[in-house]
């Protein structure tokens, strides 16, 4: 969990090359307009491994809700496992 | 640098990928064409350089004449660069045998490419390639905005941009420099009976060597530095498979030297820079050699997997080092030039007096004032020229077309021929009127005809041309002009400050 944070912190701040905390929310930096959020999603996508669908896409629209959209995706990913 | 975009797609991504550069705000896509033609719009009125005019086939409905007639237009009226890609439709495209995308495809590039052939302003790249290498397509951001790319596919379009805008800038790498066992050929010649042949192993090196011949037809320059006898080496050139034969290397270096000294007297009988240089070897212990003693030098890793070299040559070598917009004839013609200059160098080495020596050449200058033919020759100079440069100012074809429609200012060129060789246009003078005297904003000879007297005759010209003015010399310091550090003092010119010169009428 923490980890997963960390990795959503360190894609985001390199990808708009700003200061990213768990706290920021689109909109919050120039760089993260709904166009950076749709480019952001594909290097969020790239380093997981996963795709989302784009309407779950654009309602991820901070930090935080990135990072719980990645989690339930992992529970998922384990159910279907089981 | 400033970007900007026009597309009928949405390609403002790029902008997250191209990070280095500054952006103006984007044509909106629906009014791409319309931006084009109204001299209002923000294409025409914004700050940028450079317009990314990217065109989606499968989006696109205008008739493609009528577009390059409006883009003509465009580049009549500004002086940006305008960057344009290979049409490439998406591959799940409705083929029902008919093939009409396919035709409408290849039609379309063959006006594309024609019509960029026809315009120096103009720089296309290939997204048919890309497509082929990459999987640069990814539908799902289509349906909400307008997003056609992949991660990948823009990563790989945005490093095709800054490739051209590169390789527009700075031009190319001027020689290359190989070894020869286990890189021109398999096996060590003299020791092993050597692989070069059409089937095997043998085919890779046989294809290496036509791809090596094919850059030099596009004006690079080749030689060979390797620890072999010589008799030896010439065995292996002579071989009835090889591709390159010993005239094709305007230097040849073989010897048991090592390979740093071979490679600085390479360049010191070129008179270049280190900095053209690009230097292929096998062996890791050479190329760490020369990468650490002589940092100026380019020196690509070599493929661990043999298989890999023809592509490896192409993607790290040739994309990265030698790329090029466009031919000029100078460019086809640097071989002979060199061969030329080497000529010369043995003439003088076998001992003739200095001034004998140069009547003997029967140097013929001409000089073109103002003329516009060789613009792309002009900027091409001030890009490449370090040595023989005053003030070391680059500039692009724009610029100098702007100092053409310039009153105040004055462009001299000089065309060099002698006995040996006609070496082309390969001096360049702009002279600016500043009213109260005469600045000389740019000084510059090819390295190609020092000591020569050219400088000379083209003070004869400027004091013919200026006569009754005061003229001011500049010198601006660099790491690689020094040797023109006096040249004014050497002309007549009296110091004012540390790097100004006046001649006084």
């Amino acid at each position: 969990m923490e980890s997963l944070r960390k990795k959503v912190i360190d894609i985001a701040s390199t990808f708009f090359g700003k200061k990213i905390t768990y706290d920021t929310e689109m909109g919050d930096i120039d760089e993260w307009d709904s166009l950076g959020h749709i480019n952001l999603f594909m290097a969020i996508e790239e380093e997981f491994g996963k795709k989302f669908p784009p309407d779950k896409v654009i309602e991820a629209d901070s930090i935080e809700k990135i990072v719980n959209l990645l989690i339930e995706q992992q529970e998922k990913d384990a159910d279907e496992n089981r | 640098m400033k970007l900007q975009i026009a597309s009928n797609i949405n390609m403002d991504s790029l902008r997250y990928y191209l990070k280095e550069y500054s952006f103006e705000k984007s044509c909106s896509y629906g009014n791409y064409v319309i931006d084009l033609v109204d001299k209002n719009s923000i294409l025409y009125k914004s700050n940028s350089d450079v317009v990314i005019f990217f065109i989606d086939m499968d989006e696109f409905n205008e008739d493609i004449d009528g577009v390059l007639s409006h883009l003509e237009r465009f580049l009549q009226n500004t002086n940006k660069i305008v960057i344009l890609n290979t049409l490439c439709s998406s591959p799940f495209y409705i083929d029902t045998f008919l093939h009409q995308t396919l035709k409408k495809e290849i039609q379309y590039n063959n006006k594309l490419l024609e019509f960029a052939k026809k315009h120096q302003n103009v720089l296309l790249f290939d997204l048919l390639k890309l497509s082929k290498k990459y999987n640069i397509f990814d539908d799902r951001y289509w349906y909400t905005a307008r997003i056609k790319f992949s991660k990948i596919g823009f990563e790989v379009i945005a490093d095709e941009i800054k490739r051209l805008l590169k390789a527009y800038k700075y031009g190319s790498k001027k020689v290359l420099i190989l070894d020869m066992d286990n890189t021109l050929w398999g096996g060590v010649i003299g020791e092993d009976e050597i692989k070069l042949a059409n089937d095997g192993i043998g085919k890779i090196f046989l294809d290496f060597q036509k791809k090596i011949k094919k850059l030099k037809e596009f004006g690079i320059l080749l030689s060979v530095c390797s620890k072999n006898n010589y008799d030896d080496a010439m065995q292996g050139l002579e071989h009835p498979n090889s591709i390159l034969k010993e005239n094709d290397f305007i230097v040849k270096k073989i010897n048991w030297n090592d390979k740093v000294s071979n490679i600085k007297s390479i360049a010191n009988e070129l008179n270049l820079g280190l900095n053209s240089f690009v230097f292929i070897d096998d062996s890791p212990v050479e190329r760490e050699l020369v990468k650490t003693v002589l940092p100026e030098v380019e020196v690509p890793e070599f493929p661990k997997d043999i298989y890999n070299l023809n592509r490896w040559f192409v993607e790290s070598v040739v994309e990265r080092y030698f790329s090029k917009i466009s031919l000029t004839k100078e460019d086809i013609k640097k071989q002979e030039q060199y061969e030329a200059k080497l000529k010369r160098d043995a003439l003088m080495k076998n001992g003739i007096d200095y001034e004998d020596f140069l009547k003997s050449l029967d140097i013929k200058l001409t000089f073109y004032i103002n003329d516009d033919r060789f613009v792309q020759r002009y900027a091409q100079m001030t890009q490449k020229t370090n040595q023989f440069n005053l003030t070391t100012k680059r500039y692009t074809i724009n610029d100098i077309k702007n100092f053409l429609q310039d009153a105040k200012t004055t462009i001299i060129a000089v065309e060099y021929k002698d006995k040996f060789a006609n070496e082309g246009i390969i001096g360049l003078v702009i002279l600016i009127d500043k009213a109260e005297f005469i600045e000389i904003d740019t000084f510059l000879l090819s390295c190609r005809v020092l000591k020569r007297n050219v400088e000379k005759a083209i003070f004869k010209k400027i004091d013919e041309l200026f006569g009754d003015k005061d003229i001011i010399g500049i010198y601006k310091p660099t790491k690689k002009n020094m040797q023109v550090k006096d040249l004014y003092l050497q002309f007549g010119f009296e110091k004012i400050d540390e790097n100004k010169f006046i001649k006084r009428r």
